[in-house]
């Protein structure tokens, strides 16, 4: 018998109490002198034994009661005999994408294997997938044949590796078990991406045993498209791609472009090591070739996952703009943006803001706060949280100040002059600026400002400041979005900025560079999740090393894999493209072997843990708790206070 | 004939008697002597009473005593006076037509009194029996004494005279209880002393051996004796309200018992209410009767119903 709370065993020295009076009950020595005894003799004899021991009896129950009170307070439990001999093994699988590299994912299930079959039956045994995030793929059982078919039916995924979260879970959930030995076979690549962050200097619970896995050095060859983008031009267009070697040597690969089953396009290129190797690859697009998407694959090194990464083609961007006029005055944007009808190539068509949900596929451009308090309120936040791509004018309206606020901006009034301002502190490097060289930056300090708002908050990234320095046009990162803010209204009150030759440029390029911000032209990762629209459209994939059924989903989704898929609601069809997580590519081990001895506890000697001095372990509290022994202790000491009651009552009546 | 004790008649129109005060039995016990104490309930008792005490007319000499300013001067010796030159009164004793005879128990166990009792068994006894002997020599009936140890200890035949109940007192004050008694032979022993048609009051708690006991009242009640049993009591033995436990010592034959009154009190009422029907039937059998006293509580309504008796026998 074990007790989980032995301090209230303790408790029990209460037994003293109806002892003590027990004993000191009256108990008089005196001598009664009575007429005659025949009317009790024996029999009265016998009566007074009866009641003596039933005096005795009553003393024994209530300290019997209190015994059962004071041991079901202390939680007993039985450790069962069988677990004493048990082992509990419990195998944490890293099935995040460095383990595709060469052997690495057979080695170390055959590893697991090896110590799954020295179990006996009898034992337990558990898997438990570490990415994306621990979950029990099966969770402690007896059945050895589930687990070792779990494990040979496992493939590794293209997750990103997290080990702390999983181990700690392990480790509790080892803890936890009765068994007499734990064994943690942590089948993992150890990859030095997967322990950053681990509390190494927080061991798991006393008792297991970790068996960490033979780590593989890093393979010879190893190189990762990191990035993949299409740019496209009058007759076609370039594959702009980023490739980064992590082996030691350079080495040389030959890249391709498809599209389906066709080449577009082929180069050998010689990466260096331990850089961004940049490669633009021309690409012709065979006339009447509908292309969704651009595969682009290098020759397969150790790790053939991150070689491979897909391009979603954009469609043209002019459909995309929606832009409200200004409840008074002149569209200044309206007439900036119909200037690029002429162009031959990416023409900006503004269209009004749709009474329903917002396409994500858009570039929105808020120009006064009326949007932020009328029934597109909701559709802007819709449209915000979903990734879609906002330029907004302040205007210092208070709804637009809270929505502001409430994504971390502030802004605040300036105070009027008399003369106009101008801006400065132009960020030469920004993407918004990519239309003007040099010398055109210059049309840009030009512009006259009248009226305007600092601009200030932990994500905002100025393009451009206000005489004092604060920001006045500015690029926000919150929460996942991504949107411009001007900190002045586009009107003549405001500024004379429209009737400046480089307010047409400006506009176009902001459009361009927020629509290949939103949510469809993102390149997105696997473990990312993507937004959808809410209403429920179909999900499958074009192309991917996974297969996988189309389904039915709305309003976001997390692919496992990557590939090239399309989201389509009927109406309208949407291309995206998602790769392989990038940290993952660097395949380096954990360079520190003792760090990771350390999480093995010190008190590891292959016998159950005792009771720790801040509390029981967790597997005693398990036992007591499916036991349940003081449940039936309550119930055998009411049953005893029962019995107490009436033998009192019998002796005292 | 005395006048002295004769009670004026209660007048019938008066309607009944007013109801007398109960009898004070702590006052009662703390009287010095067993006659004051009998004289005490009997004068009590019979102030209510309005029969005449004088039965029948013979009369015989019985003795002299001193004159005493108030007697009758009819009733002066004047030969004695003219030969003693002193003035004695004549005393005469009737012949009687009751004879009674008082047994007392004089065992082990009638020498006991309970907290809540103001004397013993045998005191009350006595005062009982005393008091019947004073209304018996008040009526000018014979009575005699019996005192009933292993065997009949002491025995006064029944006379009815003034120093008859001198002695009769004396006795019955000297009583000592003794460790055992034998009531059934004391009685068989009796009766051949005593004569026949005699009234015999037994004062007695009766632990006696049943059989042997209905033995000797048979053969009482063979001679034509009229049986009184008197069950003196004392409260405890008929309640067994003990609290405290501890040895009890049977007052007779020492024994001793480390007994718990709480749990024995059932079992030993029911035997004792047994024990008492069971003696009561024995009296009834044959022609008797058995009053139940107990000694916290006065004797008065016994010695009512022995004036019915004996007006009845009369």
């Amino acid at each position: 018998m074990n007790w989980l709370l032995p301090g209230f065993l303790a408790g029990g020295l209460l037994v003293g109490l109806p002892i003590a009076l027990h004993f000191l009950r009256s108990r008089p020595k005196t001598e009664i002198r009575f007429p005659s005894l025949r009317f009790l003799g024996e029999s009265a004899l016998r009566d007074t034994r009866k009641h003596r021991l039933r005096r005795w009896l009553t003393l024994a129950l209530r300290v019997l009661v209190i015994l059962l009170l004071a041991a079901a307070f202390s939680r007993p439990f039985w450790k069962d005999a069988q677990s004493m001999h048990q082992t509990a093994l419990l195998v944490a699988v890293d099935n995040s994408m460095s383990m595709q590299t060469g052997q690495r994912w057979e080695k170390l299930r055959q590893q697991a294997i090896s110590a799954l079959d020295q179990l006996v039956p009898g034992d337990q045994a558990g898997v438990l997938q570490i990415n994306p995030a621990p979950r029990w793929l099966i969770p402690m059982t007896a059945d050895l044949a589930s687990i070792r078919a779990a494990l040979l039916e496992m493939k590794p995924g293209f997750e990103t590796t997290r080990y702390p979260a999983a181990i700690r879970l392990a480790g509790q959930a080892l803890a936890a078990q009765p068994a007499h030995k734990k064994i943690l076979v942590w089948m993992a690549d150890e990859q030095r991406l997967g322990w950053l962050g681990a509390p190494f200097d927080q061991p798991l619970p006393a008792g297991l045993n970790i068996q960490f896995g033979e780590t593989a050095p890093a393979p010879e060859r190893q190189a990762a498209i990191t990035s993949a983008r299409w740019l496209p031009t009058a007759k076609g267009g370039a594959v702009e791609v980023f490739v980064r070697l992590y082996s030691p040597a350079s080495d040389q690969r030959q890249i391709e472009v498809r599209s389906g089953n066709t080449v577009l396009g082929s180069q050998k290129v010689t990466l260096s090591q331990n850089a961004e190797n940049k490669i633009s690859l021309p690409v012709t697009l065979p006339p009447g070739l509908a292309v969704d998407g651009l595969k682009v694959t290098m020759t397969p090194d150790d790790l053939a996952a991150d070689d491979t990464a897909w391009i979603a083609v954009m469609p043209p961007t002019a459909a995309q703009v929606l832009n409200e006029p200004p409840s008074s005055g002149t569209d200044f944007l309206a007439h900036a943006l119909g200037s690029t009808r002429k162009l031959s190539e990416n023409p900006l068509e503004p269209v009004a803001f749709p009474p329903t949900e917002w396409p994500l596929a858009s570039v929105a451009l808020v120009q006064d706060g009326q949007t932020f308090s009328n029934a597109q309120r909701a559709n802007l936040d819709r449209f915000a949280k979903g990734g879609g791509a906002l330029w907004i004018f302040v205007d210092g309206s208070a709804e637009q100040r809270q929505w502001l606020a409430a994504r971390g901006v502030h802004i605040a009034e300036r105070a009027p002059e008399t003369d106009p301002w101008t801006l400065r502190d132009w960020d030469t490097e920004s993407p918004l600026l990519s239309a003007f060289g040099n010398e055109g930056l210059f049309s840009l300090m030009n512009v006259e400002f009248y009226q305007g708002y600092d601009l200030s908050g932990d994500g905002v990234n100025s393009v451009a400041n206000w005489p004092n320095g604060a920001a006045a046009i500015a690029t926000v990162s919150s929460g996942g979005q991504k949107f411009l803010i001007c900190g002045f209204p586009p009107t003549r009150e405001a500024t004379d900025w429209m009737v400046q030759p480089s307010f047409v440029p400006f506009v176009h390029q902001a459009v361009r560079w927020l629509a290949s911000l939103n949510s469809i032209g993102r390149n997105w990762r696997v473990g990312d999740t993507i937004p959808l629209p809410a209403t429920k459209g179909t999900w499958r994939a074009i192309d991917s090393p996974r297969a996988e059924p189309p389904r039915e989903i709305s309003g976001g989704v997390q692919p496992e894999a990557p590939g090239l898929y399309e989201f389509s609601d009927g109406k309208t069809r949407t291309v995206f493209a998602v790769n392989t997580p990038l940290a993952e590519s660097d395949l380096a081990p954990w360079p520190d072997a003792e760090l990771l001895a350390r999480l093995q506890s010190p008190q590891m000697n292959g016998s159950a843990p005792k009771l720790a001095a801040g509390g029981p372990a967790l597997s005693d509290e398990v036992a007591e708790s499916q036991q349940r022994l003081w449940w039936w202790l309550l119930a055998a000491c009411a049953l005893g206070l029962l019995a107490e009651v009436a033998l009192a009552n019998r002796t005292s009546a | 004939m005395s006048t002295a004790t004769q009670r004026r008649p209660w007048p019938v129109e008066a309607g009944p008697p007013p109801a007398l005060p109960p009898l004070d039995m702590q006052l009662l016990a703390d009287l010095p002597s067993l006659e004051l104490r009998a004289r005490y309930m009997v004068e009590g008792f019979l102030s209510g009473q309005h029969r005449s005490p004088q039965k029948g007319s013979s009369v015989e000499f019985a003795e002299y005593r001193n004159y005493q300013l108030g007697d009758d001067l009819r009733r002066a010796d004047w030969r004695l006076y003219g030969r003693t030159d002193r003035l004695h009164i004549k005393q005469y004793e009737e012949e009687t037509q009751l004879r009674v005879f008082v047994v007392l128990d004089a065992s082990a166990s009638m020498d006991f009194r309970s907290p809540t009792a103001t004397m013993t068994k045998v005191e009350y006894a006595r005062l009982v029996l005393a008091g019947l002997g004073l209304i018996a020599q008040r009526q000018r009936d014979a009575f005699g004494l019996a005192i009933a140890g292993k065997e009949l200890v002491d025995y006064l035949p029944a006379r009815s005279s003034t120093a008859h109940w001198r002695r009769f007192i004396g006795k019955l004050t000297v009583v000592n209880p003794r460790e055992g008694t034998d009531l059934g032979t004391t009685l068989e022993s009796l009766a051949e002393l005593i004569p026949s048609r005699s009234l015999v009051v037994i004062a007695s708690d009766f632990y006696e051996d049943i059989p042997r006991l209905e033995s000797a009242l048979r053969r009482l009640a063979y001679d034509h004796h009229e049986l009184i049993g008197l069950h003196v009591l004392d409260p405890l033995e008929v309640d067994f309200d003990i609290e405290d436990g501890g040895t009890f010592i049977d007052a007779e034959s020492g024994a001793r018992l480390k007994l718990d009154p709480e749990s024995v009190k059932e079992n030993y009422l029911r035997r004792f209410n047994a024990f008492c029907s069971e003696l009561d039937e024995q009296f009834r059998s044959v022609g008797g009767e058995l009053s139940r006293l107990r000694t916290d509580k006065p004797p008065t309504d016994l010695l009512a119903r022995y004036l019915a008796q004996r007006e009845n026998r009369l």
